[in-house]
């Protein structure tokens, strides 16, 4: 691709064609993305209330350092850096281990995998309301079944329990995203090439150096992406924890602590800013893992 | 010796799948438990009812509900694909 100033008419004209097919995408997303977080970081400057949207002066820095000063709002990156770090890490090795499984020659394979989605497939609102059902401390199946197994004396309050909550939250998280991880992954499994793991049996090669040194770093790049998309979701994480538990310190994300400052409290500045250092995390998070990890977002080497 | 490993293997896959379904299956059951039903555990209910579906056909309008789940997943796919495509 010759770069820099176009030399011919025809390609000037490729080139004013390519922009005017980018253009409504772009304009769609100024839109809908680059302006309302423009007024996220621009409200977070100022002492806006939901009732005085139009009448509020700028505070300068005031709402980012009496955030950094909150002790609540450590408390909600932390859950959220937890969440984010052992949610990803059983989606990741669960989904391999079933994408393996599910790569097998199996009878009726197209149902197991259309089974293995439900998790996926259903609302997360839905599927919270439901484990929230199954985990009621008094009328809840989980309980009935750990009491009847013998592995627990009393009916324990799962969501209500401040240290059992963000396990219960982790746990309901890997049930409905692990099949999105072993989708992707076993995608990646399909497009191996074959005549590699031939020549490994022939060469009597014991399995699990055939995974590690063959499979894993052939499926690495489709790995790489799923583990990116599965931390950016978990890092902004909120329906999850806010249906399970409300706003309770214990489990409250990022999200849920922003949301609660700008509904809840109705106030726009400190929510906003609550917001934009969520977006900045976000930004350094993804520029940290395209870098590190090497992702190549585009399709083909 | 195979056909314990062929056994072992077909646990773990009915297992893989029963986690995956359980919740779904049973919020199912739940549904067919009417009145203070709900308040026992049972894996079936005793007297497995569709009142619940009853009241929701009545009170709701799930019609309008479903129409609009359709309109919006239809025209979010079409705009999006459309715009990227272009793109």
């Amino acid at each position: 691709m010759v770069s820099g100033v176009p030399h011919s008419s025809l390609e000037r004209q490729r080139r004013r064609a390519a922009w005017l097919f980018l253009l409504p995408m772009l304009v769609v997303l100024a839109g809908v993305a680059g302006w309302p977080l423009v007024r996220t970081v621009f409200f977070s400057f100022t002492d806006a209330t939901l009732a005085t949207l139009d009448g509020f002066q700028g505070v300068g820095l005031d709402n980012y350092l009496w955030l950094l000063r909150d002790p609540v709002w450590w408390r909600a990156v932390w859950n959220t850096l937890v969440f984010t770090v052992v949610s990803v890490g059983i989606e990741t090795a669960l989904g391999l281990g079933i994408a393996l499984i599910l790569n097998a020659h199996l009878p009726g394979r197209g149902l197991l995998r259309a089974a293995v989605l439900i998790p996926w497939a259903i609302p997360t609102v839905v599927s919270a309301q439901m484990w929230g059902w199954m985990f009621h401390d008094l009328y809840g199946v989980v309980n009935a079944i750990l009491m009847g197994l013998g592995l627990i004396a009393e009916p324990r309050a799962w969501t209500a329990d401040p240290d059992l909550a963000l396990p219960v939250v982790i746990a309901v998280d890997v049930w409905k995203s692990t099949p999105f991880m072993a989708l992707l992954i076993l995608a990646a499994l399909q497009m191996l090439p074959r005549d590699l793991y031939e020549a490994a049996r022939v060469d009597g090669v014991h399995p699990v150096t055939v995974f590690l040194r063959i499979t894993l770093p052939l499926i690495r790049p489709a790995l790489m992406v799923a583990v990116l998309f599965r931390t950016l979701d978990a890092l902004r994480v909120f329906d999850l924890m806010y249906v399970l538990t409300g706003n309770s310190r214990s489990t409250m994300s990022m999200s849920v602590y922003a949301r609660q400052y700008l509904i809840d409290f109705q106030d726009v500045g400190y929510g906003s800013a609550a917001a934009t250092l969520l977006v900045l995390v976000l930004a350094v998070a993804t520029v940290l893992a395209v870098t590190l990890g090497r992702v190549r977002v585009d399709v083909g080497r | 010796m195979v056909g314990l490993r062929r056994i072992a293997f077909a646990l773990v896959v009915l297992g893989i799948v029963a986690w995956a379904v359980f919740p779904f299956a049973w919020a199912i059951v739940t549904s067919l438990k009417a009145g203070s039903a709900l308040f026992t555990v049972e894996a079936w209910p005793s007297q497995p009812s569709l009142a619940n579906y009853a009241v929701i056909v009545r009170e709701e309008p799930v019609g309008r509900n479903i129409r609009n789940s359709l309109m919006a997943a239809s025209a979010v796919v079409a705009l999006s694909l459309g715009l990227a495509v272009l793109a």
